[in-house]
C-alpha cells in the first residue's frame, strides 16, 4: 500500500512520486523524492470536499464532493459523488489507478442526464478535472523513474525550512501525458510533505499548488485546504480552492464502494 | 586580447543564463498567493451538514427555450417554440439504504396561443402544446450483498453508443421534434421489476417489463409530419415481457450479453392500428480501452419482424455497430460511429414502406465535444448521416452550453436537417436555432 496515492487525490505532489532510483539526476534530490514517497499516508480515506472554482473575474461556481479512496496492494481505487450544485449532482467518478504504468488506469462515469456507467479513455490526463484547475494527472500516481530532479535551493515555507526540488520529465511521452515541462516542488523538512508545486505547462502557463492548512493525525498528514491557480505571466487566469471536512483516515471502507453499480445508485 | 574575448564569448552566454535563470525561478515563486480566499462555507457550518437529515432531497428545473425555424410555412415559420418546462425530482432514501425516486416534467408552448391555435392541427396542438409527464418513479435498493433491486418506472440502457441504438431496445423514445430533444427526455422510462445479482466480474440482470409503451413520433400536421392525416394509434398491450442482460467488466474492456422477447418499438400498420408484435433479440456489446481510444462495439439480431408492406412475411435482421472514442486532446472527446442494419431474405416490397427500407442501411454519427474556459463554455458538434454513402439524408446540430453562474446555464445552437430521401426531404426545410436558459434548484 502506498497511502502516498491518497494525497494525489488531493492534487499533492503531482508529478513527484514513485520509486525506482536512477542515475541521471541528482542523488540528493531523488533521496528526498523518496521520502516523500515513502511517507504514511494510510490505507483509506473518506473525505468531504468542497471545490470552489474563481474565474478571472472573481465569479466563483462551486462544487460539493464525497471522496472515497482505497489502497488495493499496489493500486489505488478511487470514488467521488458530486452532491452540488443540482445540475452536477449524481454525477460519480470511478478510478482505478494501477501502479503498473504500462497499464492504462481504467475510469468510469455515470452522468445521470445518460442514466448509465460510461468508460471512458484514460491516457490524455491534462484534461480538468470537472471544470477544475486540478488535471486527471494531478490525481493519478506516476514513477520517479519518468523523471530527473534537482535540488535548487533550500528555503523556508510560512516559517517551515525547506527544500526546492526541480522535476523534469525523462521524455516527451511523459510531457504529452501530463501537459507538463517541469516542475518545481518544495517540500518540508520536517515532514516530508510537498506544500507548494509549480508546474510549467506546455502552454507558457504555470499551475501553483499551495497546501494552505494541513495537519498531523496518528502520524499522518493531512491537508485541510489547498489551492491550484492557473496563471499566465502574473495574470491569474483561473484559481480553485479544495476544502476537506469530515476526514476519515485508515476507517474500514467496502470494497463495493469502488465499482460501477455503486456508481449508479450513488450516495 | 583574443583570449579574453574568447573567455567573454563563452563565459558571458553562462553568467547570463545562470542569471536568468535565477530571476525566472524568483519570479515564478512571486506567483504564490499567500491570501486566503474564503470559501463560500466554513467548516464549521460543513460539519453542521452532516448532522442535518438529508434522508429527503427536492431539486428541480425551470427552463425557457425559444426556437426560431427556417421553415417558409406558416404557422411553423419564425419563431416556432416558446416553451416553459418545469422539472421536480424528489428523493427519499431509507434507513435500510433503500431509495425512493420521483421525477416528472410539466411544459406550456406559449406560440401556439400567441400565434392562435386554430393554425395548428389538432394533433399538433393535443402533442406538443402543453403536456404533464411522470419520468422516474421507482425503488431501489439491495436486498443482500450481491443482489439489487429497482422496481418502477425507470429507464434501462443497453449498450455502449451514446449517438446510435443498436442494443438499447428497453426503453421507447420522444421522437416528436427529432434532434430537438434534451438527451435527458430522449427516453421514456417504462414500468420494469429490475434485478441485478452480482457474482464476481460479473451482473445478470433479469428484467420484467411491465409496461408496453412505444416512441412518441411527430404529430400529423407539424413540421416534422406535414402529412394531415392523423397517425393512427398503437395497439394496447397488457402482458409482462422478459429481458436479461449479462455483462462483466474487466481491465481494459467489459462485455454485454442481451436477450429480450419485446414488443417491437416501429411496429407496422393493419387494423387500423400499430401493430406492435414480439420481437426476439439476442445482442452483444463489447468496449476495448487501448490508451487514448476507446473501441466500441454492438451486435442485435432480431427475429420475427414485421412490415406492413410485406405482411405475409417474418424478417429476421442484425444489426452491428462499431465506434470509436478518442481522448488524446485535452478537454475534447472525438467519436464516430457506424451503424449496419441488414434485413435477411429481403423482399423488395420492403421498398414500398413509408421509409425506404433497404437490405442494408447505414447510419454514421460523428460527434466533437470540447471544454472551455475551465468548463464554463462546452462546445458540441454531432452530425447523423443515413447511408452508405451517407446520402440518404440526417441532421447535423451543432450548440454551445454556457455555465452562467452555480445551478443557471445556457444552450444556444442550431439544427440542420438534411434531406437525401423522401423521409427527410419532406422536413429538410425545418433547420432551426434555439436557445435556452435553465435554473436548477
Amino acid at each position: 500500500m502506498k497511502a502516498k496515492k491518497i494525497l494525489f487525490l488531493l492534487g499533492v505532489g503531482a508529478s513527484l512520486l514513485g520509486s525506482t532510483p536512477l542515475m541521471a539526476d541528482d542523488a540528493t534530490a531523488r533521496a528526498i523524492m523518496e521520502k516523500v514517497d515513502a511517507r504514511d499516508e494510510g490505507d483509506t480515506l473518506e473525505q468531504d470536499m468542497l471545490m470552489v472554482l474563481i474565474d478571472k473575474n472573481g465569479d466563483k461556481r462551486t462544487r460539493d464532493l464525497k471522496s472515497y479512496a482505497k489502497d488495493f496492494g499496489e493500486d489505488n481505487h478511487r470514488t467521488m459523488f458530486f452532491k452540488s450544485p443540482a445540475d452536477v449532482k449524481n454525477t460519480a467518478f470511478l478510478t482505478y489507478d494501477y501502479d503498473d504504468g504500462a497499464k492504462d488506469d481504467d475510469q468510469w462515469l455515470y452522468l445521470p442526464a445518460l442514466k448509465k456507467v460510461k468508460r471512458i479513455p484514460s491516457t490524455d490526463k491534462s484534461s480538468s478535472f470537472m471544470g477544475s484547475d486540478f488535471s486527471y494527472f494531478d490525481m493519478t500516481d506516476r514513477d520517479l523513474e519518468n523523471y530527473d530532479f534537482k535540488l535548487l535551493k533550500e528555503t523556508k515555507v510560512r516559517g517551515h525550512d525547506a527544500w526546492m526540488i526541480e522535476s523534469k520529465p525523462r521524455n516527451q511521452k511523459v510531457i504529452d501525458e501530463s501537459g507538463y515541462e517541469k516542475t518545481i516542488a518544495i517540500v518540508r523538512k520536517d515532514n516530508h510533505v510537498v506544500v507548494r508545486a509549480i508546474n510549467f505547462l506546455t502552454n507558457g502557463k504555470k499551475k501553483y499548488l499551495d497546501l494552505k492548512k494541513i495537519h498531523e493525525e496518528n502520524g499522518v498528514w493531512l491537508v485541510d485546504e489547498m489551492t491550484m491557480t492557473t496563471k499566465k505571466g502574473k495574470r491569474t487566469l483561473h484559481k480553485t480552492i479544495l476544502t476537506f471536512s469530515n476526514v476519515s483516515l485508515n476507517a474500514p471502507i467496502d470494497d463495493g464502494v469502488f465499482t460501477t453499480r455503486r456508481l449508479e445508485k450513488g450516495l | 586580447m583574443l583570449n579574453m574575448c574568447r573567455v567573454l564569448c563563452f563565459t558571458t552566454p553562462l553568467i547570463l543564463s545562470s542569471f536568468l535563470h535565477a530571476e525566472t525561478l524568483d519570479d515564478a515563486l512571486e506567483g504564490f498567493d499567500d491570501e486566503s480566499t474564503p470559501t463560500t462555507r466554513s467548516h464549521a457550518e460543513r460539519g453542521n451538514e452532516k448532522k442535518n437529515d438529508n434522508s429527503n432531497s427536492f431539486t428541480g428545473k425551470l427552463t425557457e427555450q425559444v426556437a426560431y425555424s427556417y421553415n417558409d410555412d406558416s404557422p411553423h415559420d419564425n419563431i416556432s417554440s416558446l416553451k416553459s418546462s418545469l422539472l421536480l425530482d424528489y428523493e427519499h432514501k431509507f434507513v435500510n439504504g433503500f431509495k425512493f425516486k420521483m421525477n416528472g416534467k410539466a411544459y406550456y408552448d406559449a406560440i401556439y396561443d400567441i400565434r392562435g391555435t386554430e393554425k395548428y392541427s389538432k394533433d399538433e396542438r393535443d402533442e406538443l402544446k402543453s403536456e404533464v409527464e411522470l419520468f422516474d418513479a421507482y425503488l431501489e435498493g439491495s436486498l443482500s450483498d450481491n443482489l439489487d433491486m429497482k422496481l418502477g418506472h425507470q429507464v434501462v440502457v443497453w449498450g455502449r453508443s451514446d449517438t446510435i441504438r443498436v442494443t438499447d431496445v428497453l426503453n421507447p423514445l420522444d421522437n416528436r421534434r427529432p434532434a430537438m430533444v434534451d438527451i435527458e427526455d430522449l427516453r421514456l422510462p417504462v414500468a420494469m421489476a429490475k434485478f441485478d445479482y452480482f457474482v464476481g466480474d460479473w451482473r445478470i440482470t433479469p428484467i420484467a417489463v411491465l409496461e408496453q409503451r412505444f416512441s412518441k413520433n411527430p404529430p400529423s400536421g407539424s413540421a416534422f409530419n406535414p402529412n394531415p392525416r392523423s397517425l393512427p394509434s398503437d395497439r394496447e398491450y397488457s402482458d409482462i415481457t422478459p429481458a436479461l442482460s449479462i455483462g462483466a467488466e474487466f481491465s481494459g474492456w467489459d462485455v454485454n450479453f442481451y436477450a429480450s422477447q419485446l414488443h417491437n418499438d416501429s411496429g407496422y400498420f393493419q387494423n387500423g392500428k400499430i401493430q406492435h408484435d414480439k420481437v426476439k433479440m439476442i445482442g452483444t456489446a463489447v468496449n476495448i480501452l487501448k490508451g487514448s481510444w476507446l473501441l466500441k462495439s454492438e451486435l442485435a439480431h432480431f427475429d420475427g419482424v414485421k412490415y406492413a408492406s410485406a405482411l405475409d412475411k417474418e424478417f429476421k435482421r442484425t444489426d452491428i455497430l462499431l465506434g470509436l472514442e478518442y481522448n488524446g486532446i485535452a478537454d475534447t472527446l472525438i467519436s464516430y460511429d457506424v451503424a449496419l442494419r441488414n434485413v435477411h431474405d429481403y423482399d423488395k416490397r420492403l421498398l414500398h414502406e413509408m421509409s425506404e427500407l433497404k437490405e442494408r442501411n447505414y447510419q454514421h454519427a460523428f460527434r466533437v465535444s470540447s471544454d472551455f474556459m475551465n468548463a464554463t463554455i462546452h462546445a458540441n458538434y454531432l452530425i447523423s448521416l443515413f447511408g452508405s454513402k451517407m446520402d440518404e439524408g440526417g441532421f447535423q446540430r451543432a450548440w454551445i452550453k454556457y455555465d452562467i453562474a452555480d445551478g443557471i446555464y445556457a444552450n444556444l445552437g442550431f439544427v440542420d436537417y438534411i434531406g437525401g430521401t423522401q423521409r427527410f426531404d419532406s422536413v429538410a426545410n425545418n433547420d432551426m436555432a434555439f436557445m435556452d436558459v435553465t435554473y436548477s434548484f
